[in-house]
């Protein structure tokens, strides 16, 4: 298993390392002035080439990739064009909100979707139907067209929550649980839809394994047989799935957390685009990507555990 | 006359599926709407007029006004040309970049596949939103850059596809003979890969399109992609968001023309790819519907011989049934047989006779779709026909147990064996902690596992198939039930193998009292273990008794026919007797005699009506022709001894 893991971790930092170049060049490589985005489109010529220098603009991209590489493993993803504050605070500042969402989210979608795709596998007939009926529709719902029908109908018509906003959850746990129930429903419900379609087709796959009509015929009882040794056999494929759709999550956590009105990193790249904020942007793309492929070897150890095969082969 | 071509075309047989007809409708309505929005939608998306603003549907604007008092409608339909025509574009990039990747990889492998799929990864581990922002960020704000962009972080699921396809036209013979043949691998790639490729690529291309819209959309709604005053659809959703105290509904047709675009791109998605043959799932059934039609299978109907009360399993007339979307039939049929406590009975037969199932059915277990429709299976001294699972439960391991057929995959993979003994140990006698995992030991001792502890510890993969075998027997052994029913034990298995696990059962049988029920096609194996066995025919018992009678003088044809179809039993310098013909489908079971159209003995009064079971030479046959079956055995008894 340590040998596993390991392997594992090393295919990680390659990726990161690949992902976290690619975005640099496309960034540096960039044809817009970023001087017009900082001193406006009014500034002379001769500012604008001070600023370039000061910057380091000028620099051959090799050299400015290679001090932006230095940088990143010192902890450093450079300072913002806008505010000139070091991008790694604002990043930081802003993750916790961006991963209570995917996070949060992640959870829903597993428990709710397994468990949906479970029954609707096992059980079949009309409740088979029903269930893979709704999740075909709910996955062809953009996540921010539901935000804000949540928005319509629990905050301005049921005043039930609240419509925009964030208290974190050391200030106060219950607001916290309030201003982030709709958030997460909104960015859960499609990703839940697409783990049902995939848990469904994996439990049916199982169903049909010589092992589980053995596991019967040893008189086991049903709910063993379904959620222990079927589960974990059909977990296998969902896992991939369930990797896919945290990236996902991501990406409509930035849809979301614009609905909302959300101090995350959603917003902070949108409002970073905006601005020709490029080290921001960045920044957001490092952090995200560290974050994403950290969840992807987690799933890959749980992909291990579950299945004895992958990790002694 | 020429043969039908088979119409393997996808668009053909879309039309069989009304969701996809509608889907292909809606979408192809809604193309033409954008492609000629000026004649469709008249109104000038751009033109305000704050008199008329947050209006519902009226005559003038079919679906409203939006806050600046522009036609929702016009915009919504001038607004497809930037949504639908980039999702499409984004579709059509990614499959132009991904295609070619993905061929190139599985055709050349090595370096160049690990690069290719190195380079999928890459684009799956960032949300391609994000990616698009960056995009943006670096080349400015412009729909067609982004929806190029998009394409290419898209192309994962082409490059997958492409590279299976290759990887599997590649490894099939007539690729090789085209390289002898000196064709270069492009020509080779492009006409042997793009005609198999070409269904799972209009899926693929279907639902690339449907997830294309929605991050087409999502940038809208971020402001991006379609700038503002333009219409989009996502912009569109971001006014309604800005609206929903003053002008709710502006969010009903915008989420529709959205929701119903996606749907319908899945929906395309999902009917070709389970259009593709083979993929296609049973229908479902509601209660209302008509009962399904029973096939016709004419059965003659036998004096039931009352059950032995000292019998340990006790069949009768036991039949089961399967139910497919056009009619229900039987597989087994009117079945009767006793086990006696310790005794062993073998059932035999041809594949597709109905003993599997028989044998399984014991068990109350049975695959989807079937059930047990007519008949009794006593078990020591219960009916568990129509018993629920919650009941059956409590007679399957602890009185009746199975053995099946595949031993590599009859126990959980992610279990270890001794994790799958310890587990049923505690379900049927409470033990725990370290006396279970005694008993777990002590079980695969029994069973003959040279080194139980390390077996214990094992998973099913890495053991031999013998000793899987071994492991399942013990598995099966762990309720300490009366009767073990082992489905072609040794089929699977090497021949040396075979003969240890018959021994093993043999042993056991010896040691334990244990009733075992083999089922097997080979008669070798009842010869070598049975007392008695029941030979079954197309869902019929047709012969049944003593296997010292039955294995020398057989009453029915197809008895005969298989003990002379052994290898063991051919004559030297003669050919070896195989059957003609194949066991028929239940749907396709004959009016008479089921063995008729393959025996050498069928009369016309054989054809003619079912024939019934009856007591014949010490055992049962349904056979009426019994006589001259004996005759000419004995006269090739003679012949045998002669040469």
């Amino acid at each position: 298993m340590t040998l596993y893991i390991l392997r594992r971790l090393g295919i990680t930092v390659l990726m990161v390392f690949i992902v976290v170049t690619l975005a640099f060049f496309l960034v540096a490589l960039m044809p817009n002035d970023v001087t017009s985005a900082i001193l406006g489109p009014d500034a002379t010529r001769e500012a604008r080439d001070a600023l370039r220098e000061e910057m380091g603009l000028n620099d051959p991209a090799l050299f400015r990739y290679f001090s932006f590489i230095t940088g990143l493993l010192q902890g450093d993803l450079g300072t913002s064009y806008v505010s000139r504050q070091p991008v790694v605070t604002q990043v930081l500042d802003r993750m916790p909100v961006t991963l209570t969402l995917s996070i949060g989210g992640i959870i829903l979608t597993t428990v709710l979707g397994v468990v949906l795709g479970v029954v609707a596998a096992t059980r079949g007939g009309w409740v088979d139907s029903a269930i893979r009926g709704s999740a075909g529709v709910v996955q062809a719902i953009p996540n921010f067209w539901l935000a804000v029908l949540l928005v319509l109908v629990f905050a301005v018509n049921l005043k039930l929550l609240p419509a925009s906003g964030w208290t974190p959850i050391a200030e106060n746990p219950l607001d916290f649980l309030r201003s982030a129930t709709l958030p997460l429903l909104a960015i859960g419900l499609a990703a839940t839809a697409a783990v049902v379609r995939q848990a469904r087709v994996a439990m049916m796959d199982v169903q049909a394994k010589d092992y589980m009509q053995t596991l019967r015929a040893t008189g086991l009882p049903e709910w063993r047989v379904i959620w222990i040794h079927g589960l974990r056999n059909a977990s296998i494929p969902v896992l991939t799935v369930i990797g896919l759709q945290f990236v996902a999550l991501f990406g409509g956590a930035v849809l979301i957390e614009q609905v909302f009105a959300l101090p995350g990193v959603g917003s902070l790249v949108v409002a970073s685009v905006n601005v020709g904020d490029m080290p921001m942007i960045l920044g957001v793309v490092v952090a995200l990507s560290v974050v994403i492929l950290l969840m992807n070897l987690l799933i890959d150890i749980l992909y291990g555990v579950l299945n004895p095969k992958a990790r002694l082969a | 006359m020429t043969r039908a071509r088979r119409s393997d075309n996808a668009l053909t047989r879309l039309v069989r599926r009304p969701g996809a007809v509608v889907a292909l409708v809606f979408l192809a309505l809604l193309t033409f709407a954008v492609i000629f929005a000026d004649v469709v939608a008249p109104i000038d998306p751009l033109t305000q007029d704050l008199a008329r603003a947050r209006e519902l549907p009226s005559a003038a604007h079919w679906l409203g006004t939006d806050g600046f008092g522009r036609d929702i409608y016009s915009r919504l339909i001038h607004g497809g040309g930037s949504t639908l025509g980039g999702a499409l574009l984004a579709a059509v990039v990614a499959m132009t970049i991904g295609i070619p990747l993905g061929m190139l990889g599985g055709y050349f492998r090595g370096w160049v596949d690990t690069v290719v799929s190195r380079f999928a990864d890459v684009f799956q581990a960032l949300p391609t939103i994000v990616i698009l922002m960056a995009v943006i960020g670096a080349f400015g704000n412009n729909n067609t850059v982004a929806m190029v962009a998009l394409g290419v972080a898209m192309c994962e699921g082409f490059i997958r596809l492409a590279r299976a396809m290759t990887l599997q036209v590649r490894r099939e013979l007539y690729v090789d003979a085209a390289s002898v043949a000196g064709i270069t691998s492009g020509s080779i790639l492009v006409r042997h890969v793009f005609p198999n490729i070409r269904g799972p690529l209009l899926v693929q291309l279907s639902i690339t399109a449907g997830a294309a819209l929605l991050i087409q959309a999502g940038l809208g709604f971020l402001g991006l992609g379609t700038p503002p005053p333009a219409p989009s659809w996502g912009g569109m959703i971001d006014e309604a968001s800005d609206l929903i105290y003053l002008h709710p509904w502006l969010l009903v047709p915008t989420g529709a023309i959205m929701i119903l675009s996606i749907l319908s791109f899945n929906v395309l998605g999902d009917a070709l790819a389970s259009d593709r043959p083979g993929g296609v799932l049973a229908g479902v059934r509601l209660p209302w519907m008509k009962p399904l039609p029973v096939a016709e299978q004419p059965v003659a109907m036998s004096e039931l011989v009352p059950a032995d009360p000292k019998a340990v399993v006790s069949v009768r007339d036991l039949t089961v049934s399967f139910t497919d979307r056009n009619s229900t039939f039987a597989v087994v049929q009117n079945v009767s047989f006793d086990v006696m406590p310790g005794e062993a009975l073998g059932i035999v037969g041809e594949s597709g006779c109905g003993k599997s199932v028989t044998a399984k059915a014991l068990l109350g277990l049975i695959a989807p779709g079937g059930k047990i429709t007519g008949g009794q299976v006593t078990i020591n001294g219960t009916d568990v026909v129509g018993l629920s699972n919650r009941e059956l439960r409590k007679v399957r391991g602890t009185t009746i147990a199975l053995v099946s057929q595949e031993p590599m995959v009859a126990l959980d993979p992610t279990f270890t064996i001794g994790a799958q003994l310890r587990e049923s140990i505690a379900h049927h006698t409470g033990r725990k902690g370290r006396e279970l995992n005694d008993r777990a030991l002590e079980l695969l001792r029994l069973v003959g596992m040279p080194d139980p502890a390390q077996a214990a510890a094992s998973y099913t993969f890495q053991v031999s198939g013998g000793m899987a075998q071994r492991a399942a027997i013990a598995l099966a052994l762990t309720g300490e039930p009366d009767v073990l029913v082992a489905d072609e034990p040794t089929t699977a298995l090497d021949v040396t193998v075979q003969a240890e696990i018959l021994d093993l059962l043999r042993s056991l049988r010896k040691d334990l009292g244990l009733a075992v029920i083999i089922v097997t096609h080979d008669l070798g194996v009842i010869a070598d273990l049975c007392d008695r066995a029941v030979v079954m025919y197309a869902g019929q018992v047709i012969e049944q008794g003593a296997v010292d009678t039955l294995l020398t003088t057989p009453t029915h044809p197809y008895t005969r026919a298989l003990l002379a179809s052994m290898p063991s039993h051919a004559i030297p310098g003669l050919p070896l007797d195989a059957i003609p013909g194949a066991v028929p489908a239940p749907r396709d079971w004959p009016e008479g005699c089921r063995f008729a159209p393959r025996c050498a003995f069928a009369t016309d009064a054989c054809r003619s009506a079912p024939v019934p079971i009856l007591a014949q030479h010490g055992g049962l046959s349904r056979c009426i022709r019994v006589d001259e079956v004996l005759a000419q055995s004995r006269n090739r008894t003679e012949e045998r001894n002669i040469a």
